[in-house]
């Protein structure tokens, strides 16, 4: 069996299961955990005050979470401590960033944020990390860049994944 | 820094030589040789006292078979030697940066703790993470073992700043 197929298997298993006892919080209070996706883009900025005000209105918890885009020659470059203390910094130094701007937004809408970060593809992290927060919700910033990912935006992967309600912020 | 200033322990296992059947790559089995080296690594961990306190595993098959068959070797070595096992998606494919950043949210009371990667992720890891740098990471064939020493802790893991207290192949853990 590929990973694919049991990946969909799983897939299915979960679909049915909230089906039949209506795991989502749609038609109560709404979601009481909202994970939102936040890079450096105008999209994202956007899709991150969105979130918050969801949140303040709806009383959720909000989990923002910045996924460092692995650089495409990384793999490939010649390797070593200074490269890596240098990544190691470049990372650490966006990622803190990132955490200062999603703190300060979260003050001036009297808000509590977690914020996480992580390193890879953003799919794949925002998904393994909405599960392991048991997010209602996830919000991401339309993509900016028209087809600067092979695989589709991210925020039709997440659609496409159906696990959660998906707000897409323009 | 000493070598007693170093209480953490990272061993760096290279999953054992995989095969090549028509199957996705995630799904790759373990080759006649590989079924053979991974028991002498989890005797060798055993003898040499790097008993780990968990074990961070990628979800690959070759690196699932290469820790289950290293857990046998293991428990012939050392009595009790059963360290709780976590497959974590993130260790297939993970670039060096990828891997620190899993290292980084280690728990600290867990002191030794054993990654079972793929290259060339665990070979960059251990050399970005030593100082001074040891062989390349051409040098690191599979079920090859670094065990690295740390000061401080798992969150605080920078590069450049491990030392190297062990890089053993598998035909040096039978003699």
């Amino acid at each position: 069996m590929s990973k694919g197929d049991s990946e969909r298997d799983k897939d299915d298993e979960s679909k049915s299961k909230w089906l039949g006892q209506g795991e989502f919080e749609l038609g109560t209070d709404g979601p009481s955990v909202i994970l939102v996706g936040v890079d450096d883009t105008v999209t994202s900025n956007r899709a991150g005050f969105y979130a918050a005000g969801l949140a303040r209105r709806q009383g959720a918890k909000l989990i923002a979470v910045f996924v460092a885009p692995v650089p495409t020659m990384m793999s490939a470059a010649p390797t070593g401590a200074a490269v890596l203390a240098a990544e190691m910094q470049a990372h650490d130094e966006l990622a803190s960033q990132m955490r200062a701007r999603a703190e300060a937004g979260a003050r001036e809408f009297g808000i509590s944020i977690t914020f996480i970060t992580a390193h890879g593809d953003a799919y794949t992290e925002i998904k393994r990390i909405a599960n392991e927060t048991h997010a209602d919700a996830i919000v991401v910033g339309a993509s900016a860049k028209a087809g600067h990912r092979l695989v589709g935006s991210l925020a039709v992967r997440l659609v496409r994944a159906g696990k959660w309600p998906v707000t897409v912020v323009p | 820094m000493t070598d007693t200033e170093l209480t953490r322990r990272l061993v760096l296992l290279r999953h054992a030589k995989s095969d090549w059947p028509d199957v996705a790559d995630h799904e790759r089995p373990l080759a006649k040789r590989g079924r053979r080296d991974a028991p002498t690594v989890g005797r060798w961990l055993g003898k040499s006292g790097y008993v780990p306190d968990a074990v961070v595993c990628s979800t690959a098959r070759r690196a699932r078979e290469t820790w289950e068959l290293a857990a046998v070797g293991l428990a012939d070595a050392v009595r009790g030697g059963a360290p709780p096992v976590r497959y974590e998606p993130r260790v297939y494919e993970a670039t060096v940066l990828g891997l620190l950043m899993l290292v980084r949210e280690l728990q600290d009371d867990q002191h030794t703790v054993l990654i079972v990667g793929h290259n060339p992720g665990i070979a960059e890891l251990a050399v970005g993470l030593t100082a001074p740098p040891p062989e390349p990471p051409s040098a690191f064939p599979t079920a090859s073992v670094a065990v690295l020493g740390l000061a401080g802790t798992w969150a605080g893991t920078a590069p450049g700043e491990a030392r190297l207290l062990a890089f053993v192949v598998p035909a040096d853990m039978r003699s």
